[in-house]
């Protein structure tokens, strides 16, 4: 009997479920040449899930992660994202790899100069906060700088469709805070409570519902054994799911988290919709040799159009797919014309370089062109978050008629592990999307192990995560760390 | 708005064909002659994507210009 690719997910989960079984990688991390030089456009992480908070059915939350590995000490500047950038989260609701709606996010960045009496001068501070900040959001009298943004949503093309601003459903304002980041206890004494203040409900253009946005510092929600993965794989892959540190357990990170209702994503019948987060920025930028603040003149002016230096839909796909020289490609590109690109998703390199690494153990399945991962990675899979009418595009896919699964009943492999609420169905914080994407490319969905081998080896990278590592509500993702720690 | 900014950069960059060493029969930084291509000066193409600074515009393709570097400190001195 052949067997469909959804029944081999499930199969799976059975043969997993006889061990908890963890393995993780950065997800895009400075995965590509040009964006370790650009940290605040490089988009690390990209979820998307039906909103599994009690009482928020109905709802799809996208998580966008910028500005990745932050170190929380990481003053006096600390992380503020890119004014000179558009920080943009793309919806294609029928399947042609084209967006149909854009959240385009716009910050802006206010520096007040505050000044010190100095035995009668006048000198500025060279610090970002002079006091204690919050707990509420206007609680900034101390702070010296201030970022806020804008929210458009776009209809059509995200460079020449309608855009609309999104205002704050309560006051009406088209401008958002972005809370500080969190320096320390001394400057933000209940920093949980004073970012929570920065969680809008939001009414949405042409949308009955109100939505929710929140922008700021987060803990780094990626679980990786970063440093012995890159290094070859410098582990056992078959080892313990929890016998590894995670190395960004001590990070930061910036997300951009925004709860939309369904009806007002999907389109006419189709229930799937696919997305992916972009960053762009003016084509040009000149060097300022001489700044000055005092007259408007800033270090570097940008111009021209808008070019996209950062992309990120499916997890690891430029980390560990696309090859060196292209990604800084990928990450300019557009779903649509992803069919350049397919010979990596087709004939991988990845389950050839674990064959190499492990020999005798490891072995690539010997089936091509890979059209297993052509469905998880391109047009979801037929039964599960397949559109209808799906042009091959590699972006997250999520079927929103499929209802979400609390967080304490989540299983961290998501379809692998039986849970069709989550990845590849979309992805959710706890989705250890590691364990799941190299289990995939080794061949967990070919039924036949004559040509996978190693189709139900419970791979690992040792790191694990799920779903009871975070909040269970919005915005999910937990209090970043602070840069001190001193009561 | 669009067209005209197309055809101000199109424009703009047979301005530039001024500087060029060879002849080509594109003007068009993104239709540049991939045979002979046009030398383009750098600062003049940076002066030229700024002035086209735009929402909805493509940004110019400078895969088949040959950019040639100048070294006058005071040519983006305006943009200030």
């Amino acid at each position: 009997m052949k067997t469909t690719m959804l029944q081999r997910f499930a199969t799976i989960s059975l043969i997993t479920a006889v061990g908890s079984i963890n393995m993780v990688q950065a997800s895009s991390h400075r995965e590509a040449p040009y964006i370790t030089g650009s940290p605040k456009v490089d988009a690390s992480d990209f979820y998307m899930f039906n909103s599994y908070e009690a009482g928020r059915d109905g709802f799809v939350t996208f998580v966008a992660n910028y500005l990745p590995l932050q170190d929380a000490y990481g003053g006096p500047n600390y992380f503020d994202l890119a004014d000179e950038a558009l920080y943009q989260i793309h919806i294609d609701n029928n399947g042609d790899a084209i967006e149909d709606i854009t959240y385009s996010f716009d910050f802006n960045t206010t520096l007040k100069d505050f000044q010190l009496d100095i035995a009668g001068s006048q000198v500025s501070v060279p610090l970002k906060n002079i006091g204690a900040i919050g707990p509420l959001a206007n609680n900034t009298d101390a702070l010296n700088s201030v970022q806020s943004y804008t929210l458009d949503v776009i209809e059509g093309d995200r460079r020449t469709g309608t855009a609309t601003p999104v205002v704050n459903q309560a006051s009406g304002a088209a401008e958002f805070r972005k809370p500080a980041d969190n320096i320390g206890n001394k400057s933000i004494s209940d920093y949980a409570a004073y970012a929570d203040e920065h969680i809008y409900p939001v009414s949405i253009p042409n949308c009955p519902t109100a939505g929710k946005v929140f922008v700021g510092q987060r803990q780094e929600s990626f679980s990786v054994n970063l440093g012995e993965v890159f290094d070859l794989i410098n582990l056992n892959p078959l080892g313990e799911s929890d016998s590894k540190a995670n190395t960004l357990a001590d990070k930061n990170v910036t997300a951009l988290i925004l709860e939309v209702p369904i009806s007002c994503l999907t389109a006419g019948n189709e229930n799937v919709i696919g997305a992916w987060t972009t960053a762009s920025l003016r084509q040009a930028r000149v060097l300022n040799p001489e700044p000055d603040f005092d007259n408007g003149k800033p270090a570097a002016l940008s111009g021209g159009a808008w070019t996209q230096v950062s992309r990120l839909g499916m997890p690891l796909v430029n980390e560990v797919v696309i090859g060196l020289k292209d990604k800084d490609r990928f990450n300019a590109s557009h779903p649509a014309n992803d069919g350049q690109f397919a010979d990596y998703v087709t004939h991988p390199t990845f389950p050839a370089l674990l064959e190499i690494l492990f020999p005798g153990t490891a072995v690539a399945p010997k089936m091509y062109p890979r059209t297993d991962l052509v469905a998880a990675f391109l047009t979801g899979v037929d039964g599960l978050n397949q559109p209808a009418a799906v042009t091959a595009a590699e972006m997250l896919r999520l079927n929103t008629a499929i209802n979400p699964i609390l967080a304490q009943e989540q299983s961290n492999l998501g379809v692998l592990g039986g849970d069709t609420a989550g990845f590849p169905n979309g992805r959710r914080p706890g989705d250890d999307i590691v364990d799941s994407v190299l289990r995939v490319a080794m061949g967990a969905l070919i039924a036949d192990s004559d040509i996978a081998p190693n189709n139900t080896a419970p791979l690992t990278d040792g790191a694990t995560i799920s779903a009871h590592d975070f909040g269970m509500t919005f915005p999910y993702l937990n209090t970043p760390l602070a840069g001190s720690k001193t009561p | 708005m669009k067209p005209l900014t197309t055809l101000a950069l199109a424009l703009s960059l047979t301005t530039m064909t001024a500087c060029k060493s060879n002849s080509s029969s594109s003007t068009n930084g993104m239709e540049a002659d991939t045979q002979s291509p046009s030398v383009t000066m750098f600062d003049r193409l940076v002066n030229d994507i700024f002035a086209q600074t735009s929402d909805t515009d493509k940004p110019v393709n400078t895969n088949k210009l040959s950019i040639e570097l100048n070294h006058d400190e005071a040519n983006f001195d305006h943009l200030f």
